[in-house]
């Protein structure tokens, strides 16, 4: 079996460390590109996003141009951003609603659901000519919303490669019953780091309190006290294929964020109530905790109850990312929630906001200091190992993510590690609709 | 530098309700599209041959009228004369979906109304004398461009049909609304706004025909 050059996973000591070359190295870069993101599911977008037919977003997916759209008929599609003619961009907008676009170059024109219709000079071919339609990802499937490409066409269905990721969305999910729906806008911005480094911070429960003591201050002097030991009591959580998590206990939920009125408070609990009544009280106490999600390799979903991010991380050099943000929200909230649940995304997660700032300088040093990687070539990502029961202040997530991308580079399949069970809390399954009618 | 003018051909077209004074501008070769252009009450001279000329520049045939002159009308009936504008274009071979419709003031509301009725590519309502009841569901996507100032349909009126056409029609609608002006904004002024409303409403209706109106597909006729 080859041995990785990048990870050294010690069970004897334990130590876990790896090597710095993974962010800095045009090789690696390189390799991941063909050996990871060429045959993954990969987050385009949420259904949501498109809400008319001919609705389109245009989005850059392991660096391919892409657009994403609805039909004529409402069907969710995705095509190559490029004229099959001589290859300019058809969409140069980040979106719109057009039922057909015309390359702007020489004016082939092309239906929103792919095919040319039109083109100048069209007595210029054959009759036997075969007018090309738009090209698109070899797969494209979705779940509960979240839509996702393949550039594989041997690839595992979605769901099978999802694996327990499927339950954390589904808490995720569970918190409309009209539908959770990404609201108007996002953020972009890009950091000057290797995408690893958030993938990494995305499930990294151990800085929250250091790095964003301003955020936490702020909700100290906000709810007249704090208890950060709650995120303590949170698990790390391997889902399969490379997909982790931290999820926290119920009491998580109620961490962040700024207060609510009583009414607020009111409007929330009852939501909740019906949701016990529907799910059952296993699925909900569950769903009231915190949890941080990557969806193998480059999506992070992070429901802190109080707000939900979706976040793509697209990789465009070893040392810069390009990070696209969406607010996923219950359409069915009141005003003041909603209200406070905007509040909450911008002062947590904002481009300005008091969160995400202090964690891209924190990455962007990291990656400044891998300069010096001949004197210190190994990160330690250790924490944990020899818990029982690893924390989401722990690390195992990461090295969970770390061997599955160790696995897929350089074909060393390291084993799991062997933890207590998950139980609890985390454990809670969802009611069958019988039971549910059935109550 | 003199632009080529195509002045339109005066003809009828038959209605239900009497005959319909149209003006026409047919293009040779294969046209992006045809256009029914309604005009604003008594405005079908003061208009018409702009309108027409400046969709012919991007490829459009196009048929204009008055639906008021024929006097007063009911809605229903101003509808069946729409359709036999859509019929006298059909005869030319274009499909409802390679029609677009533009409609100005009194003809901005009809255009309006004619969305929710015929399936066409696109069509757009310049300063409609009236919203009132918001037609649903729209069968065609449909652009409401709007005064600020228009007494007709102020911008309240606009953000209640906007909410009533987003939860209420599942097709694609727009609407803007220019500052400091009123109705007959399409008509270019020598004030700031007023001229900036006057280009950029055009554009965005030639831009909504473009991204809408099926495109012919080879040699016609
Ligand atoms: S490159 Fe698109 S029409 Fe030529
Ligand atoms: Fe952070």
């Amino acid at each position: 079996m080859p041995v990785s050059e990048y990870i050294v996973d010690d069970r004897e000591m334990p130590r876990f460390r790896v090597n710095r070359k993974t962010m800095t190295d045009g090789e690696v870069f390189a390799r991941e590109r063909e050996l990871i993101f060429n045959h993954s599911w990969l987050y385009i977008g949420h259904e949501t996003e498109l809400r008319k037919p001919n609705d389109f977003k245009t989005r850059t997916v392991a660096g391919r141009p892409l657009i994403f759209a609805k039909d004529a008929k409402g069907k969710v599609r995705v095509w190559v951003n490029s004229c099959p003619h001589r290859g300019a961009m058809l969409c140069r907008e980040s979106g719109g609603n057009a039922r057909f676009m015309t390359c702007f170059y020489h004016g082939w024109s092309f239906s929103s659901s792919g095919d040319l219709v039109s083109v100048p000079g069209d007595d210029g071919y054959g009759p036997d000519f075969e007018r090309p339609s738009l090209a698109a990802p070899a797969k494209v499937d979705s779940y509960r919303g979240f839509v996702f490409v393949s550039f594989d066409p041997g690839i595992v269905d979605l769901p099978t490669h999802l694996a327990g990721a499927k339950d954390l969305l589904d808490l995720v999910c569970d918190q409309s019953e009209a539908g959770m729906r990404i609201l108007e806008g996002t953020h972009e911005y890009s950091v000057k780091a290797n995408w690893k480094l958030l993938v990494e911070n995305s499930v990294d429960g151990y800085h929250a309190v250091s790095t964003h003591q301003r955020y936490f201050e702020m909700m100290t002097a906000a709810h007249g006290g704090f208890a950060p030991t709650a995120l303590g009591q949170s698990r790390g959580i391997d889902l399969g294929n490379g997909h982790v998590a931290i999820a926290g206990e119920p009491s998580t939920g109620g961490l962040f964020g700024r207060p609510l009125s009583e009414a607020g408070k009111a409007e929330k609990t009852e939501r909740f109530d019906r949701f016990r009544e529907k799910y059952g009280d296993a699925w909900v106490d569950r769903m009231g905790g915190a949890r941080n999600m990557v969806i193998f390799p480059n999506l992070v979903v992070i429901d802190l109850v109080m707000g939900v991010v979706v976040r793509r991380i697209e990789p465009l050099a070893p040392d810069c990312m390009e990070v696209t943000a969406w607010h996923l929200a219950p359409p069915e909230e009141g005003e003041e929630l909603h209200k406070q649940r905007l509040d909450n995304f911008l002062t947590f997660w904002g481009p300005g906001g008091l969160a995400s700032p202090d964690d891209v300088e924190a990455l962007e040093t990291c990656q400044r200091s891998y300069a010096a990687q001949r004197e210190l070539p190994w990160s330690d990502v250790s924490r944990g190992m020899s818990r029982s029961a690893p924390t989401g202040s722990d690390e195992f997530q990461m090295r969970t993510w770390w061997r599955r991308w160790n696995e897929l580079i350089t074909g060393e399949k390291l084993p799991p590690e062997e933890h207590a069970p998950l139980d609890g809390v985390h454990t809670g399954n969802r009611q069958s609709p019988d039971h549910a009618t059935a109550q | 530098m003199e632009f080529l003018r195509i002045a339109p051909e005066i003809s009828e077209v038959a209605s239900p309700r009497g005959v319909l004074r149209v003006a026409e501008i047919k293009l040779g070769g294969v046209p992006r599209g045809a256009v029914v252009v309604l005009c604003d009450a008594d405005a079908l001279e003061q208009d018409a041959p702009e309108v027409m000329n400046g969709l012919a520049e991007h490829g459009y045939e196009s048929l204009a009228v008055d639906l008021s002159s024929p006097g007063p009308a009911r809605d229903d009936e101003l509808l069946r004369d729409v359709a036999a504008l859509l019929g006298r274009l059909g005869e030319r071979g274009w499909s409802a979906e390679q029609i677009g419709l533009v409609g100005y003031g009194f003809g901005g509301r009809v255009a309006l109304l004619a969305s929710a009725e015929f399936g066409l590519g696109g069509a757009v309502s310049v300063a409609p004398t009236g919203v009132e009841v918001p037609p649903i569901p729209l069968r065609a996507p449909w652009l409401g461009l709007f005064g600020d100032l228009d007494g007709n349909v102020p911008p309240q009126a606009v953000r209640e049909l906007r909410e009533a056409l987003d939860s209420g029609s599942p097709v694609h609608s727009e609407t803007v609304g220019y500052p400091g002006v009123g109705a007959g904004f399409h008509r270019d002024a020598p004030k700031v706004l007023a001229h900036a409303a006057a280009f950029d409403s055009w554009q965005r209706t030639v831009e909504w025909l473009n991204l809408r109106v099926v495109p012919a597909a080879g040699t016609r006729g």
